[in-house]
């Protein structure tokens, strides 16, 4: 069975190092994560409280969450730094053309 | 030797448990008893005071030790057990059900407790509706009355982060919250005052009723309520209390083993107390100054945090030092609030960012140096701050410029 795609956003959208915060309808807002040349799809809520991830500082592979400074591995969404315990829910991606789509199911 | 450990840990908050992982991660045959007094398995504190006061959180969001943690082969773990002597000579403890187990290195990390008001205030027949909060249970306490139908009255002793913080999720929840601070701000010394004005402003739009310069000076029953006499002779009504008027340390366990203490047990950067073999950290222990000069308790959690990497480093034979500076943050409503580095008067205000906008920071210079940063829903901006503030970097004019201006990334001053 194939799993559907759901287009997010384009490449350019997603500033090199950065990330971009993408609201889909009936659905909790997603992060991507563009790190050297790789989009990456997460959860955009911590999972510690309510604050977006963009809105967070990305250093080495980790999103640093702005409110208590836990940190999440971007690629697999395992917490790294305290007080986050808790995964961060991450979505297969696949580029093409420059669109990014991931499989949200 | 089955009662024999290399490191044992008295305390399982965020400064014992990160004491625990990173003696177990830094060495790999270190054997770690961690004893937890409180009869639940180990917790975050600060979100007892928000997301769990709120009753947007669960006891399994708030956990520390994960489970895989928990199942570590070369952790042991007691649950509700408290330790009730130490025996240096012997290097062994003695737990409440006359178990005795020996140590290597032994950490205290024991915290904090409520201070409480002062018992001759308060009529006796008034004494089961007054609440502090420091533990899960309390918080689970304290929720039972927030929910309660009709909402009761709250008056909250205390303008400082747990004061405000319970007063934030009360208002959220439809009580009609009052705070009695006895300064003439809020927050304390740890906030400037054009950040103190902020907040009151933020919680009086809330509907707070926030009295400054407000000293309590008698809880009485009233008829189903409660009246608080203060002492310019006003009257307030409420149906509970919450007290929130400071932290006493836990240091009676180290004091009665004779190790030296100051309100808080003493230790210096290392972590160590005056016994080689015991370290202490966290809100229990105060800092001794490497100039001799009585030194400051830090009660935040990144700072407990910090200090059980060192000391647990430490006992595995390395040389950390304590050299954070203080990082604490608070959420009330919708603002987030961080302070780094030490606020003081005198200090150079540089604002960046618009305050209309609830989202700004305050910067504080000194000499040309950064020195301190309170950041309103700007946690972005939090580490790169910190290196500033840590580096001591002299700041040059354009530096100065770029701080006060949101649109200069800090990036490239830190
Ligand atoms: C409601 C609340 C909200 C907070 N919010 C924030 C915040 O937003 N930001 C922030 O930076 N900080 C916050 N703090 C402060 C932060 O939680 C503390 O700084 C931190 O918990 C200190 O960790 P600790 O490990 O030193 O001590 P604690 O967390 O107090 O843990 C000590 C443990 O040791 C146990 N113990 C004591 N004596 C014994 C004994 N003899 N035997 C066995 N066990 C013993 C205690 O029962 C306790 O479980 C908050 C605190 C509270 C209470
Ligand atoms: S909300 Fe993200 S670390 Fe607390």
């Amino acid at each position: 069975m194939i799993s559907p795609l759901t287009l997010i956003c384009r490449t350019e959208d997603v500033p090199a190092g950065g990330a971009l915060q993408v609201a889909l309808p009936d659905r909790e807002p997603l992060a991507v994560f563009h790190l050297q040349g790789e989009f990456f799809v997460t959860d955009d809520t911590c999972t510690h409280g309510a604050a977006s991830l963009c809105d967070g500082e990305i250093e080495e592979g980790r999103v640093f969450c702005p409110f208590h400074s836990g940190s999440f591995d971007i690629r697999t969404g395992a917490p790294v730094d305290k007080p986050c315990t808790r995964a961060l829910r991450t979505y297969p991606v696949r580029t093409e053309d420059g669109a990014i789509y991931a499989v949200l199911e | 030797m089955q009662d024999c450990f290399d490191i044992i840990i008295i305390g399982a908050g965020i400064g014992g448990i990160t004491a625990a992982q990173t003696a177990l991660t830094s060495s790999g045959t270190t054997r770690v008893l961690l004893i937890n007094g409180e009869d639940c398995p180990p917790y975050d504190r600060p979100p007892l005071s928000k997301a769990m006061l709120a009753g947007d959180a669960t006891t399994a969001d708030i956990v520390l030790l994960p489970q895989d943690w928990q199942d570590a082969p070369r952790l042991s773990l007691r649950q509700g057990r408290t330790v009730t002597a130490i025996d240096r000579d012997g290097k062994s403890i003695l737990l409440d059900d006359g178990e005795r187990l020996h140590y290597a290195t032994l950490i205290l990390a024991t915290g904090c407790r409520p201070r409480l008001l002062d018992p001759d205030l308060i009529d006796p027949a008034c004494r089961d509706r007054i609440f502090y909060l420091r533990s899960l249970a309390d918080a689970q306490r304290l929720q039972a009355q927030l929910t309660a139908t009709p909402r009761p009255r709250l008056a909250i002793v205390g303008g400082g982060f747990i004061g405000l913080e319970v007063a934030a999720t009360a208002r959220q929840a439809g009580c009609p919250v009052n705070v009695l601070e006895a300064g003439e701000r809020l927050i304390g010394r740890g906030a400037p005052a054009t950040v103190a004005d902020f907040v009151k402003a933020r919680h009086e739009e809330a509907g707070v009723g926030v009295h400054l310069g407000a000293r309590l000076q008698r809880i009485a029953a009233r008829e189903q309520a409660l009246a608080l006499r203060l002492e310019d002779g006003s009257l307030l009504q409420a149906d509970i209390v919450v007290a929130g008027i400071g932290a006493l340390p836990n240091d009676e366990l180290a004091r009665s083993a004779g190790l030296a203490c100051d309100d808080g047990i003493l230790v210096d950067a290392a972590c160590r107390t005056s016994d080689a073999s015991i370290f202490a950290i966290g809100d229990a222990v105060r800092l001794r100054q490497a100039d001799g000069q009585r030194g400051e308790r830090i009660e935040h959690w990144n700072a407990a945090r910090q200090m059980g990497e060192v000391a647990a480093t430490n006992a595995c034979g390395g040389a950390a030092r304590y050299s954070g500076i203080p990082w604490v943050w608070s959420d009330q409503y919708a603002l987030n609030l961080q302070f780094l580095g030490v606020s003081a008067a005198g200090h150079r205000h540089i604002i960046r960012g618009d305050p209309a906008s609830a989202r700004w920071a305050l910067l504080e210079v000194r000499d040309d140096r950064l020195v301190a940063a309170t950041l309103i829903n700007q946690g972005k901006e939090r580490r790169n701050l910190e290196r500033l503030i840590t580096s001591e970097t002299p700041l040059s004019a354009a530096a100065l410029a770029a701080l006060g201006d949101p649109a200069a990334s800090l990036k490239t001053l830190a």
